[in-house]
């Protein structure tokens, strides 16, 4: 902003930057519903923040400086833990950083940290600021940035789960707006007007207003033609999936019925389901499903509903035996959900106008019935037990499985990749019993790189098993993933294995306790809904385990026995090596073993391990030189975005040294030209000559320069005066057009 | 070189002091002039054709011959005869008006086609001859021959090739009102010539001339003129285009031009700004085209909008 502008033009000029935030608001409507972030305020506050301060036009290294801040101060509030910029600060800041560039260049786009993810954004948002600045208020342009904004929102409408149909006319009304805007402070520049302030209402806003409500009215009620084209989502998403993409509408949300297609992203639904008071932590079961499809699970029989009585009810699982514990379940309203919800070693439960039970004893689903034979909706007390086996008993479990169990529970797809079966059958190489086994199987996801993650979580290509892509492409999901994997490979290696459906134990709200008695309050939501294993072990009957990354569950073992195991692969080595019945390894077998222990041999190998490329070492150091490289190259970037002018020029007259050659006058005079086009002054075609495009230039800049110019670059070409490059003159005057061009 | 050119703009401003408004016309007669070419108004009477061409004389300080055509003129009237010089017993050439610095050969049209011939020859070869003796015709010799617009009547239309021999062809047109004005005011009981002072002398002009061989064409401008050229060789509204002479005649034109815009290299502009001037009256058109009123310089103006400006050069 050169010349000085009036307060109305300014303020006008701050109302249209202003329409210009507004539709940048719109955009982080859908972004955040892909991002699935929990702090859209955040944005807000952050985009008003760049917005004011690109306008103020403050100097660009103060501004700059101010958003950066601004930017790590939100980020450090959302994810860190320690004090803005405190010690261990910046490391984390590191890791975070190379974690994700590694990500980046690997294209693991699932294995972006969500710090990660709003600091892209936010260094969108802070960009964008500049960005619109420029369109909308030096070069007055809004068409462009409307068209695609109108694109993206209808887009995100039709694709995601965005619903745009307000946003639509707010965009409507808000781009009319600006257009409007925007021309007028074009044509008021243009000639060189000033606004009078006096009739500036009654002959711009007024009827601006009055239009757009007239439009805005007319488009509102105005009748509206069904869709011409069919819905495009089904077709585009079987083209993505054909190209194995991520982008799917396929989104699982909580606790649901189907579960034949599995795969994509978890949406976070925090409805609460149901509220719990227990003395501890433990899962609520409510199914299990048997059929693996290699999409998803079914149930393999129909649902055969026994009558229970509150009286009949005998041990559910009868190998529980341990102590016994009492709970009481409260069901929300507004979540319809009418299956009874019951901890492991569940026996009683007692509730007055509990009627019946009906009971699916494939599946274990229990509906408590009035005597009308609806769900009810009313407290349950449930009593249960602690798990009575011990590990030793789980080991020494042997004995035939029925028919009818393989049937049902070893049951695999006939596509299955064989890949997975020889997965399984090297993960339990070593392991006797079928308790070691499925522990071995348990343990591997967190042994291996495998990460949890709710979003991002790529859907199966068509005629892909969920598991194998799983197992061996993608390595992130959550419990569905983990546990289907496992359920999979147990089955993959002869050990009967079901897949359960559930809640995990939830928040605790509130502590109950009293000086006898621990009593905590849970609350339980939908994203609490959970899935995991149960194993079948003769004689004892199932066992759930656990293999989802960062989740544990007490119910597996009783603490005496052993649950400390659970999570530490050193420990379970150690127990192998224990195991009597094992074989011993060979020696080159544990040398391998302990190769990553022991720093010594390792450098022995390093050799080796070079030409295998996985030394620790070498990764390091590749990824921190690529981390400082592309930190240098950022902080590049960003110095040539704030002083392009300055780099441009410098480029430009750079060539001053070089300006000893005709041809590089020439070539200086046609980027000149070039440069004069992206400013608009374009030459009229090839017709045109250069004299006449001179002076058409030099008028509309208020010059000689390129009159001046263009004599010496005649004397060149049409004289050809090839001595005359060199003198000062012509630089001279190069010089000067160079920087009228630039202002 | 520049004081030359000095020179030259201070013949332009002295005729224009006379006639008023045609810049245009003054300077295209002076590249004329000093292109050792010649030229064909077109025009009605009375919109200061001889004024100009007096004008011109008058600040040059050449001779000024008048030769009106008319329908009885013979070509002896132009070229000049042999008479019998009884004491010497031996013929001797007598010279015609043609023989001089600057001519004005006005109402060409309206005589034979026979004289019409000889006026062209001495134009085209600079010389006469008159019973097998040829007379040199020193420069400055500067033809500037009117005709009235071909619709009037009792005229021979000069044979539409024959109009290669001048250089360029133009139109005085009516002056505007305001020039009118000026006109008017300015005419008072001396005749204006009187007034105007001469700026050069015979001998600066033929030095000019000389200058004006030596400004510089670039071979990118000799490609742009033969591409001109051959374009309208191949233009559909065109019967017969224009010959390799009209490119010479366009060259010598656009040196001129250069010469007395104070340059001694040929730019993109002069050969644009000339070849309405130079081409178009070359140009032989369809009976087409005639029936279209579609005109010379029209079509001369349509080329150069096809044909793209050199503007950048391979330098090794």
């Amino acid at each position: 902003m050169k010349k000085k502008m009036s307060k109305a033009e300014l303020f006008l000029t701050f109302l249209l930057y202003f329409g210009g935030l507004v539709i940048a608001l719109e955009w982080f409507h859908p972004i955040q519903e892909l991002l699935q972030t929990d702090y859209p305020m955040i944005f807000v506050v952050y985009a008003l923040f760049c917005f004011l301060l690109t306008f103020m036009q403050t100097s660009v290294w103060l501004s700059l400086s101010l958003k950066m801040t601004g930017l790590l101060f939100i980020l450090n509030q959302l994810f860190m833990p320690s004090p803005f910029l405190g010690a261990n600060w910046i490391d984390r800041l590191t890791e975070e950083v190379n974690h994700n560039f590694i990500a980046i260049s690997q294209q693991n786009w699932y294995h972006l940290t969500e710090m990660f993810q709003i600091a892209m954004f936010l260094l969108l948002i802070a960009l964008m600021s500049y960005l619109l600045y420029f369109w909308l208020i030096t070069m007055k342009r809004v068409f462009v940035y409307v068209i695609l904004s109108f694109v993206f929102v209808t887009v995100m409408d039709t694709f995601t789960l965005y619903q745009a149909h307000y946003a639509i006319i707010r965009l409507f009304i808000v781009s009319l707006f600006m257009l409007v805007l925007a021309h007028y402070l074009k044509r008021i520049s243009q000639h060189q007007l000033t606004i009078q302030l006096n009739n500036w209402f009654s002959h711009v806003i007024g009827p601006l207003f009055l239009s757009l409500i007239i439009a805005v009215l007319i488009g509102y009620l105005g009748p509206k033609s069904e869709p011409v084209w069919p819905d495009p989502v089904p077709f585009l998403s079987n083209v993505a999936e054909r190209f194995g993409g991520i982008v799917n509408a396929n989104q699982r949300a909580g606790y649901g019925d189907d579960d034949s297609e599995l795969g994509g992203s978890f949406i976070q639904d925090r409805t609460p389901v149901f509220q719990a008071d227990a003395p501890t932590e433990h899962y609520w079961r409510v199914e299990s499903k048997d059929y693996y499809t290699g999409n998803g699970w079914e149930r393999s029989t129909e649902l055969q509903f026994q009558e229970l009585r509150p009286g009949e009810f005998e041990l559910f699982y009868s190998y529980y035996g341990g102590s016994y514990q009492e709970a009481t379940v409260y069901y929300m309203d507004g979540f319809n959900f009418d299956k009874l919800v019951y901890p492991y070693g569940f026996s009683e439960v007692e509730q007055a106008q509990i009627h019946y039970f009906a009971h699916d004893a494939v599946t274990g689903i229990i509906e408590p019935r009035s005597a009308s034979g609806e769900f009810i909706k009313e407290p349950i007390h449930l009593t249960y037990h602690s798990p009575g086996y011990t590990e030793e008993q789980l080991r020494r479990a042997n004995g035939g499985v029925s028919g009818e169990m393989r049937s049902l529970y070893l049951q695999l797809p006939e596509e299955l990749p064989d890949r997975v079966t020889e997965l399984a059958e090297s993960i339990i190489e070593g392991h006797a019993t079928q308790y070691d086994q499925a522990l071995a199987i348990e343990q591997y996801f967190s042994q291996a790189d495998f990460s949890y993650q709710t979003n991002r979580v790529p859907v199966p290509a068509t005629g892909q098993d969920y598991v194998d892509q799983f197992l061996f492409e993608s390595q992130v999901g959550y419990c569905d993933n983990f546990s289907t994997a496992m359920v999979v490979m147990l089955r993959s290696v002869g050990i009967p294995a079901r897949w359960v459906k559930g809640f995990t134990s939830g928040d605790m709200i509130q502590d109950l306790s009293t000086d006898d008695q621990e009593l905590y309050r849970y609350q339980i939501t939908n994203s609490h809904a959970h899935s995991w294993v149960e194993v079948y072990f003769p004689q004892i009957g199932w066992v759930p385990f656990e293999p989802t990354i960062g989740y544990s569950s007490s119910d597996i073992l009783d603490e005496e026995a052993g649950s400390f195991e659970s999570n530490l692969p050193e420990e379970l080595n150690v127990d192998e090596e224990q195991e009597p019945n094992q074989e011993v390894d060979t020696e080159e077998e544990q040398e391998e073993q302990n190769s990553p222990i022991e720093p010594v041999e390792q450098n022995q190998n390093q050799e080796e391990q070079m030409i295998e490329g996985d030394s620790e070492q070498q990764v390091e150091s590749s990824i921190n030189l690529t981390y400082w490289l592309i930190g240098f190259i950022t902080v590049v970037l960003i110095l040539a975005i704030v002083n392009w002018k300055k780099l441009l020029r410098y480029y430009l007259l750079k060539r001053k040294t070089h300006f000893k050659h005709a041809n590089d006058f020439q070539r200086a005079y046609w980027l000149l030209i070039r440069l004069l086009y992206l400013r608009g002054i374009k030459r009229g075609d090839s017709s045109e000559t250069l004299s006449d495009y001179a002076k058409k230039v030099d008028q509309q800049l208020g010059s000689t320069a390129m009159s001046e110019l263009t004599t010496h670059y005649h004397q060149l070409i049409y004289r050809n005066d090839q001595e005359l490059v060199g003198k000062p003159a012509v630089f001279q005057s190069y010089q000067k057009m160079v920087d009228i061009v630039l202002a | 070189m520049l004081e030359k050119q000095v020179t030259m703009l201070e013949v332009i401003r002295n005729i224009n002091h006379v006639i008023i408004g045609k810049e245009d016309v003054v300077v295209l007669s002076l590249t004329a002039l000093l292109a050792k070419g010649h030229v064909l108004l077109e025009d009605v009477p009375g919109v200061g054709k001889t004024m100009l061409v007096r004008a011109l004389a008058k600040s040059l300080d050449c001779s000024f011959n008048r030769i009106q055509f008319t329908p009885d003129l013979l070509p002896s009237d132009v070229t000049g005869v042999s008479i019998y010089h009884p004491q010497k017993q031996q013929f001797e050439y007598r010279r015609g008006p043609i023989v001089g610095d600057v001519i004005l050969a006005d109402e060409i049209n309206r005589t034979s086609p026979k004289t019409q011939s000889a006026l062209l020859e001495a134009m085209e070869e600079s010389s006469v001859t008159v019973d097998g003796e040829t007379v040199k015709i020193n420069q400055p010799f500067f033809v500037m021959a009117t005709q009235n617009p071909i619709e009037y009547e009792g005229t021979y239309p000069l044979p539409e090739a024959q109009l290669d021999r001048f250089l360029i062809k133009l139109n005085m047109g009516y002056p505007t009102a305001d020039e009118e004005r000026q006109m008017l005011a300015k005419t008072g009981g001396t005749h204006p010539i009187e007034t105007l002072s001469t700026v050069l002398d015979k001998e600066d002009v033929v030095e000019m001339q000389a200058k004006v061989d030596e400004v510089y064409i670039d071979p990118i401008i000799q490609d742009y003129i033969i591409q001109l050229v051959r374009q309208t060789r191949s233009h559909p509204s065109v019967q017969l285009g224009v010959s390799p002479r009209g490119a010479i005649a366009l060259m010598r034109a656009a040196k001129a031009f250069a010469f007395i815009k104070g340059r001694d290299y040929i730019i993109p502009d002069d050969i644009i700004y000339l070849a309405p001037y130079v081409l178009a009256h070359r140009l032989i058109l369809t009976h087409e085209a005639k029936f279209a009123k579609e005109t010379g310089k029209r079509i001369i103006q349509q080329i150069i909008h096809d044909v793209d400006v050199p503007t950048r050069k391979d330098f090794h």
